[in-house]
């Protein structure tokens, strides 16, 4: 019965727990244009992009930095910590763990499915796990003729609408994957650069390796409550708005409690 | 009908041949549907496939397989295509494809790819990129591969300039130091680095534009910052250097020898300067009957150690001597050696010794002196974290025994030996063993101390009397004061060993600054040991005060605000419970610094409580009370008078009043014995300057003042100078201006005699200075000096009275060829008799040959040396003229070539 009981679990998590193997790695970065006509990297924009044939996963790079984001959480302990050099080394430790075990979960991270269309956000809030699912519109990428030479790879250009500007992309058919920088993909390569029209920003491909020596597994939805994007965004301004009436309460019984005092 | 007929034929043809056109029309811009599927060798759908219709390298229509393997391509019709399928696992099939008329169906197998893709990494770089006070360059971006050295790749490094002399400026600001992975290795004479270094190699060029040495404590207080380069290396790093100085003396035996060699490998770096030094002048013998004075010719060699060049630093000082005949003799030896070993990539240690021994040697009839020195300084420091883990052993002996017969005031011996070691934990561990009676100093007395640090807390200290302090100001231009204090004080109390009692007291303080960026760490030691031997008691209290300052400075070019606050913790540790001991130690410190709003104020408190009471045998009451109050108002106006514009008029005042020390102290014994201590210590200085920093403005003429005031009240001292500086850009020449003067009275006594002593000395030195085309550079300093010195002692008054007057001339030639020459003329008039004339001519030839592989200096120095002494007793009216050379020619030969 036990054996069954496990069995049965196993199914109910497998059917829900999609592995997907990634067998390409692009670090993407966002940069914006100066008055001198220089690109400049904006701070904190930089997306670890990992792909297959079917789908990609993204991440935000200032998420994922794990030492950036253990320097901010040390910024915030007592001051009394500061002249202790174990005490400081030990609460970096801890830390960086719970970090750690956070980054394992695979939080924030964004998978998105060439084929349907659609974005699988796993996403926390107030300690519950949620999968947001999100439609995304399909590109309508129209192909153009020009060809260039960018990091060594040769990329056609291409033009489509994205969110709410028009892009010029550069792909590079011989890695025939559809990804992109953020949401944008269906290119039959992947983007290396992509400039909005206004010119005011672009996307770059910093780095690429393909074939990973060895794939990377990252799991999508793993059995979470699933909502749609609008649902979370409306959730979201439930319990922000919960949190401000809770607020609000305190201080009027702090305030009564000094009244009748 | 025919009418008909062929009224009908011409519309069938007209009818028809625009059907034929539409018909060709429509074939042309017709679509044409290709579809099919696509399936593995076991014919399963493969879903996701890539499909793409090419024509040459341009994908005009795209698709992907679905779940079932379909794809569906919409083609023009009649136009010939190249069909591309590819997935990850399978080989890439590829196809040509015409197109016709009508839709087609077309179905594929893909075989499975039995050999893994190499993988390929593609970093995309960009040229220069600033990342908070630090700018990259990516070298590969610039390299154009003919570059030879270091020196071309910078030279098209966008807002890096190379000057003249060999440095580097990078956007506007002079870089001072160079450093090859972190390690600074030739300090701030790295031209042979820019010069010679093969570009290839470096991967990163990153400028510092706030770098500071680690090993500069005193930048670290003052948070000044350095601009520097810092180099980054791919697989290989390989430099190797060498140099090789040789030089002579003639006639009198003098010889100097020099190597420096440097290797840089991946991945054990090893770097090791060796300087092996002898200077030895051999005993010479004024041979003049006449002759009662003398001159002692010191010269001391100074290796600033991994910091390239030595500098030299000669010293003449003048000795009284009542003998006919006077031996000198002054030898100087070195040896020093750092090393730095790179091992894998962590462990990186730097290993220092020096060893400095001297020898100087008088010998006159009746009377003995002697001067030993010794010194071996060894430092391990590790580089990764070179403040934790610098180790630090110096050894000092010094042994001065002196005795003059006639005036049977002076009778100096004196012997110490000092150790320091630096543990790990950036603590101070110092054992000292000093001896001395009477030394020079004026309240020196004889000590025996000997202190060690056992386990936390735990101190030894055998102490007789003994009081030394250093004190180590620094108030620089930017209104930031840098204290450096070392003090000790022992008190020896002792019964006589008959009854069996022996009391020891002893205090030793050391107020030390250890600085890591941007913190102060201060530690105050003050250990008291007791004990009574006879009743067989034990009394140990040991005080330890420990001062955790937490300094934060924010330097912007040279505006610092700067805030500190110190505490205290008292440590107290007793072995009898009914000793009472209270310590009180309080320091709270502001120091509110802002040159925005042009005034800054100081304020340090200083307070010391210390009460003692023996609860068991109600004999001892100790109460002391010290009070130190450091006030200091400091106002600042700036002074700068900008020709050109005549806009920035400031005005520069620097007022500093400084009290220092109130200290009293009471002690009451029971068999009615009372020792009052009074110590009264105040200096008033006043300061009117104009920071340096505004001379640096090379755009304008400038005029600058400044003068400084100051008052000791202790020895009664005054001091004051006035500095001017004066610039004329245009016409590249600079007038410096100082005019100092010192006043001292000082009342002593010894062996109950009091001893009165005033000393007044002026001075004048102006410098002319003038660059001309960045290659002539002419200068001439002109000093004007004045001293008197007056002491009264048992044996009646004794006045001294000195004239210096001097005159420099230097002049460079700089090209591939660089020339020098330098003269001087000094003529000293000591007016309880002697003059003393010196003239000197010094050239040096500096050749680059072999395109800066290798590089010839010749030196001259001394080509014409006259040393001419006059002297006089105008009371025995006695005169003696002695002419003696010394040291007549010097020749250098340096070679420096580079592997």
């Amino acid at each position: 019965m036990k054996l069954l009981l496990v069995l049965l679990l196993y199914i109910v998590r497998s059917s829900y727990a999609q592995e997907n193997a990634f067998v390409g790695e692009i670090e993407y970065i966002k940069e914006r244009k100066l008055l001198s006509g220089e690109y400049v990297p904006i701070k904190g924009m930089e997306y670890e992009t990992f792909f297959n044939s079917t789908s990609y996963a993204f991440f935000q790079k200032s998420l994922i930095d794990i030492n950036a984001q253990v320097n901010n959480a040390m910024k915030s302990l007592p001051k009394e910590f500061a002249s202790d050099s174990f005490e400081v080394a030990r609460q970096r430790e801890k830390i960086k763990k719970q970090l750690e075990s956070q980054l394992n979960s695979n939080i924030n991270r964004t998978i998105i499915q060439f084929s349907n269309h659609v974005a699988q956000k796993p996403r926390q809030i107030d300690g519950r796990n949620y999968c947001v699912i999100d439609s995304l519109p399909k590109i309508n990428w129209e192909l153009k003729a020009d060809t260039m030479t960018i990091e060594g790879l040769i990329c056609q250009k291409a033009r489509g609408f994205f969110i709410d500007k028009y892009y010029t992309v550069w792909f590079a058919p011989a890695v025939p994957f559809a990804a992109g920088p953020a949401n944008m993909h269906g290119l039959p390569g992947i983007i290396v650069l992509a400039t909005s029209e206004d010119e005011k920003t672009r996307y770059r491909m910093k780095t690429l390796t393909y074939p990973l020596a060895k794939p990377i597994i990252i799991s999508s939805c793993n059995g979470e409550k699933q909502i749609s994007n609008f649902d979370f965004t409306v959730l979201q301004g439930k319990l922000r708005s919960q949190r401000q009436a809770d607020m609000k309460q305190n201080l009027e019984d702090f305030k009564n409690k000094n009244d009748k005092k | 009908m025919i009418k008909s007929k062929g009224y009908f034929l011409p519309l069938k043809k007209i009818i028809s041949s625009c059907l034929l056109i539409m018909a060709t029309a429509y074939c042309y811009g017709q679509s044409v549907l290709l579809t099919g599927t696509v399936n593995n060798e076991k014919t399963e759908a493969l879903a996701n496939v890539s499909v793409v219709a090419k024509q040459g390298s341009i994908i005009r229509v795209y698709d992907n397989t679905n779940n079932a393997g379909v794809f569906k391509l919409s083609l023009l019709a009649m136009q010939s295509y190249t069909i591309e399928l590819s997935i990850v696992g399978y080989n890439k099939l590829i196809i040509g494809f015409n197109a016709g008329e009508a839709a087609e169906q077309k179905n594929f197998i893909l075989q499975q790819k039995l050999t893994q893709e190499d993988t390929v990494k593609i970093i995309s770089k960009r040229g220069v990129y600033e990342r908070g006070d630090t700018i990259f360059y990516n070298t590969d971006f610039y390299k154009r591969n003919n570059e030879n050295n270091l020196k071309d790749l910078l030279k098209v490094m966008p807002g890096v300039i190379l000057l003249a002399n060999g440095k580097i400026s990078v956007e506007g600001e002079m870089v001072n130091k160079l450093l090859i992975d972190g390690k600074d290795i030739t300090g701030e004479n790295y031209e042979k680095i820019v010069n010679n270094l093969s570009p290839h190699n470096i991967d990163q060029i990153q400028v510092l534009k706030k770098y500071k040495d680690p090993y500069e404590l005193s930048n670290s207080a003052t948070g000044k910052t350095e601009v520097a380069i810092n180099l980054t290396f791919k697989n290989k790093r390989v430099i190797r250097s060498a140099k090789l100085s040789t030089s002579l003396g003639i006639p009198i035996k003098y010889y100097e020898h020099k190597t420096d060699f440097l290797v840089i490998t991946k991945p054990v770096t090893a770097i090791n300067f060796i300087n092996i030094n002898s200077v030895g002048n051999t005993a010479q013998l004024i041979a003049s009957p006449n002759s009662l004075f003398g001159n002692l010719n010191t010269t001391e060699e100074f290796k600033k150690l991994g910091k390239g060049l030595p500098y030299q630093n000669n010293v003449n000082e003048l000795f009284l001597k009542i003998s006919k005949n006077y031996y000198s003799f002054n030898n100087t030896q070195y040896f020093d050696n750092s090393s730095q070993f790179n091992i894998g990539k962590k462990i990186t240690d730097k290993f220092t010794i020096n060893y400095t021994p001297e020898k100087i040697a008088q010998t006159e009839t009746g009377f003995n002196q002697t001067f030993i020195g010794n010194q071996v300084f060894a430092e391990t420091n590790s580089l990764n974290n070179p403040i934790i883990n610098r180790k630090t052993f110096s050894v000092k002996n010094e042994l001065i025994y002196m005795l003059q017969k006639q005036e049977q005031i002076k009778w100096n011996a004196s012997y110490l030996i000092e150790k320091e070691t630096s543990i790990n934990n950036g603590l101070l561990n110092t054992t000292n063993v000093l001896f001395s009676i009477n030394n020079k100093k004026e309240f020196a007395n004889s000590l025996i101390n000997y202190t060690k640090l056992l386990k936390k807390g735990t101190v030894i200290n055998v102490a007789g009397f003994y009081e030394w302090q250093k004190n180590n100001e620094l108030l620089n231009n930017d209104g930031v004061v840098y204290n450096n204090t070392i003090f000790s004080n022992s008190l020896g109390l002792s019964k006589s060993l008959a009854q069996n009692i022996t009391t020891t007291e002893s205090n030793v303080g050391a107020y030390i600054k250890l600085i890591k960026r941007k913190k102060d760490y201060s530690f105050t030691f003050q250990p008291t040991v007791k004990k009574v031997f006879g009743n067989l008691q034990s009394n140990l209290s040991a005080l330890a005060t420990s001062n955790i300052f937490y300094s934060n400075i924010d330097s912007f070019k040279n505006n610092y605000n700067y805030e500190q606050t110190s505490f205290s913790v008292p440590l107290m540790y007793k072995l009898d419970k009914f000793n009472f001991n209270l310590n009180m130690f309080l320091e709270p410190i502001l120091f509110n610094s802002n040159i925005h709003n042009i005034s800054n104020k100081i304020l340090n408190y200083n307070a010391l409580l210390s009460t003692r009471y023996d609860f068991k045998n109600k004999r001892n009451i100790y109460f002391s009370i010290a009070r130190s109050n450091d006030f200091t108002f400091l106002t600042k106006l700036f002074a700068a008078n900008t020709i050109v514009s005549n806009k920035n008029k400031m005005t520069a005042t620097n007022f500093l009043l400084k009290t220092q020390y109130y200290s009293f102290s009471i002690s009451s014994r029971k068999g009615g014995a009372y020792s009052n201590k009074l110590n009264l210590r105040y200096s008033i200085s006043g300061n009117l300057n104009t920071p340096n920093y505004l001379l640096n403005n090379i755009n304008n003429n400038f005029y600058a003042v400044q003068n400084y005031l100051s008052y000791l009240a202790t020895n009664k001292g005054i001091s004051g100078g006035i500095k001017n500086n004066f610039t004329l850009n245009k016409l590249k020449i600079r007038f410096d201006n100082d005019l100092n003067f010192s006043s001292r009275q000082s009342i002593s006594s010894q062996n109950n005699i009091i001893v009165t002593s005033i000393s007044n000395s002026y001075q004048l030195e102006s410098k002319i200075m003038s660059q001309l085309d960045g290659m002539f550079n002419f200068q001439l300093n002109n000093t004007l000096a004045y001293s008197t010195n007056k002491r009264r002692g048992f044996n009646g008054f004794n006045k001294t009275l000195t004239d210096a007057l001097g005159l420099d001339i230097n002049l460079n030639y700089m090209k591939k060829s660089h020339i020098d020459i330098e003269a001087k003329n000094y003529y000293f008039n000591t007016y309880n008799g002697s003059v003393q004339n010196i003239f000197l001519v010094n050239l040096s030839y500096k050749q680059l040959l072999n395109s800066n592989k290798i590089r010839l200096n010749l030196e001259l120095r001394n080509i014409t040396n006259k040393k001419a002494f006059v002297s006089q007793f105008l009371s025995i009216t006695q005169f003696s003229e002695t002419q003696v050379a010394l040291l007549p020619f010097f020749a250098l030969l340096k070679v420096e070539f580079l592997l």
